[in-house]
């Protein structure tokens, strides 16, 4: 016989009242007792359960509101950036600062006070990259650090951050854990269509919204002087009058667009230029400026120049258009010279990983064709920013509005030729940033 | 050989394990077995009048900890796509606030208020740092829970710093 079996013996016969304790009655007691006991220790197994998960979701939840954080922190110090190399500032100065809002940004991710930041700034890692990024044939994107031309920039960061739930003990490791992210962003290159309105109304004063032609050049002194009764007797369907050279609208657009040409020619991104007119379809029969009766008619939209480098040449070749050779007249399809815009953009001498943006300008309102809203949302859907620019003040400036929030881009209004001007060179300012990684 | 004491401590033994075996064969009156049921049902239910609250509380102060901060991440996306509508080159304190309140609308955070701090975007020079903070009212955007376990007032997505482009 075994001395806990003799324990046991004495137990037993001896006292009733150790039923009464609890760790006799989960190890042997009755079973009234023994149910009262396991139900307190499932509970509390169930409590500690619930503590665990609790602290479990708590961190989870913790740490994606540090990731979302601090991946912001990264991508708006990669877009400052890019608009600091977009601009020429030295890369010494780009780094600098770029380093500066990245800090800021997951200082206030951390929720971290100054004296804090005081102590511990060396917990917070922020690493810049300067380089170029370059897309491949599948338009994945390449970033190499360090190499030229700068057009990329690559925040990485990292910090930790406290999780609830475990013991402390002193070091950093056991509270806390490394959130680390990183963005790349690349000013990318740009295929520019500029969209111009040649309806009737840019034959228009500026100032005065009246007629304003050039009575020494207009077609009707032609048909007016000519002997052929024919001519004279259909004379109501050819009237037609130049652009006044220094007073019309038409007048004012054309140093505007050589404006847009030399800001894009000195920006740092190599852009491909192309021109699309739009006014009304029509069919005329007229003299020109020898009196010579030509027979012509004009599609609604219609691509002045394609897709290339020559900017200059590209508005020349516009400029002599319609100065010697075809008129400024008709309806406003803008809808029309849109859908142009974005076949230029979309065809055969666009290139397909370039950024896109169309530059619509008006100086009136649509009155021809589907409403350009739609136009610019369809254009919007394969990736095409629209700027709008209105022109004068008789130009439907909310509607344009609405069209460029379409076409997720901006609006701006000229009320005369030098605010053209400037408006056409600081959209070809713009840089077209994106986030590569 | 055991010692004498011992000796007798098993004789009682076996008669003891005698005696409870003829003890455990005798099934307990209806009587006592409902008293015994009573008893036990009283006993678990005071337990679990104990530890189901605390079960609970600690279930819905997660759930509502965790959304809250669900919320207020969501609330720091929308600041983001805000600051970077308000700082780009024509951005204005209009173009800020109307992303800010239609990334929030598709969020789903009702009453939402973005807090834009001086300098206003229109007027900001290239460089300057701005800042913006979005809000929500925590009593429009938290769970429904039998009690409330989480702060009132606005739920905070925190400030977002960036510069003012200049392109």
């Amino acid at each position: 016989m075994t001395r806990s079996s003799l324990t046991t013996n004495h137990l037993t016969i001896t006292g009733s009242s150790i039923r009464r304790t609890t760790i006799g009655s989960a190890l042997g007691g009755s079973k009234r007792s023994c149910r009262t006991g396991a139900t307190a220790i499932v509970v509390v197994t169930l409590f500690v359960v619930m503590v665990l998960f609790s602290f479990f979701a708590i961190n989870i939840a913790n740490i994606q509101r540090h990731h979302a954080a601090s991946q912001i922190a990264c991508d708006l110090a990669s877009r400052w950036g890019v608009d600091m190399i977009s601009r020429g500032e030295r890369p010494a100065r780009v780094e600098r600062q770029v380093r500066e809002l990245a800090f800021r940004n997951w200082t206030v991710t951390q929720n971290l006070n100054k004296d804090w930041l005081r102590e511990n700034r060396q917990n917070i890692e922020v690493n810049v990259e300067i380089g170029m990024a370059q897309p491949d044939e599948s338009g994945v994107f390449t970033f190499v650090p360090g190499a030229q031309p700068f057009n990329a920039v690559r925040v990485d960061s990292s910090a930790f951050t406290s999780v609830v739930g475990f013991v402390e003990d002193g070091s950093t490791e056991d509270t806390s854990i490394l959130v680390a992210r990183d963005a790349t962003s690349v000013a990318l290159e740009r295929d520019v269509c500029l969209v111009i309105d040649r309806s009737g109304s840019m034959t228009f004063d500026l100032e005065t919204g009246d007629w304003m032609m050039d009575s020494s050049w207009h077609a009707y002194n032609a048909m007016s002087n000519s002997s052929s009764s024919t001519i004279q007797s259909e004379s109501h369907q050819w009237w037609w009058y130049w652009p006044h050279p220094q007073r019309s609208r038409w007048s004012t657009l054309i140093p505007a667009m050589y404006g847009l040409a030399d800001e894009l020619q000195d920006t740092e991104q190599k852009e491909k230029f192309s021109i699309v007119s739009y006014s009304t379809e029509y069919a005329r029969k007229i003299y020109d400026h020898s009196h010579q009766y030509l027979s012509f008619s004009m599609d609604a939209a219609e691509i002045e120049t394609t897709p290339g480098f020559n900017y200059h040449e590209q508005v020349e070749l516009v400029d002599f258009k319609y100065t010697w050779d075809k008129p400024v007249m008709g309806g406003t399809n803008i809808a029309a010279g849109i859908d142009e815009a974005v076949a230029v953009l979309t065809g055969p001498g666009a290139r397909p990983n370039a950024f896109k943006t169309m530059i619509v300008m008006t100086d009136g309102q649509a009155n021809s064709g589907r409403d350009p809203i739609e136009a610019a949302r369809d254009a919007a859907q394969m990736g095409i920013e629209v700027h709008t620019v209105t022109f004068s003040s008789q130009a439907d400036i909310n509607w344009m509005k609405a069209v460029a929030e379409a076409g997720s881009g901006k609006h701006f209004h000229a009320p005369d030729g030098d605010a053209l001007e400037e408006v056409f060179r600081r959209i070809a300012n713009i840089p077209p940033a994106a986030l590569i990684d | 050989m055991l010692p004498r004491s011992h000796q007798n401590a098993a004789v009682s033994e076996r008669s003891v394990t005698k005696s409870d075996r003829s003890n455990s064969a005798k099934r307990p009156s209806r009587r006592t077995r409902s008293r015994s049921t009573r008893c036990r049902r009283g006993i678990e239910a005071v337990e679990a009048a104990i530890t189901l609250p605390l079960l609970a509380l600690v279930m819905f102060s997660t759930i509502q900890i965790t959304h809250r901060w669900h919320v207020e991440k969501l609330l720091k996306i929308a600041s983001y796509e805000a600051i970077k509508a308000g700082a780009s080159k024509d951005g204005t304190s209009e173009d800020a606030i109307r992303v800010f309140q239609e990334h929030c609308e598709a969020l789903g955070i009702e009453g939402a208020v973005l807090r834009i701090n001086r300098p206003r975007f229109d007027n900001a020079t290239t460089g300057t740092y701005l800042n913006v903070r979005g809000t929500a009212p925590a009593r429009f955007n938290r769970l429904p829970a039998p009690v409330n376990l989480t702060l009132d007032g606005w739920m905070s997505g925190g400030f977002v710093y960036h510069r003012k482009e200049g392109l």
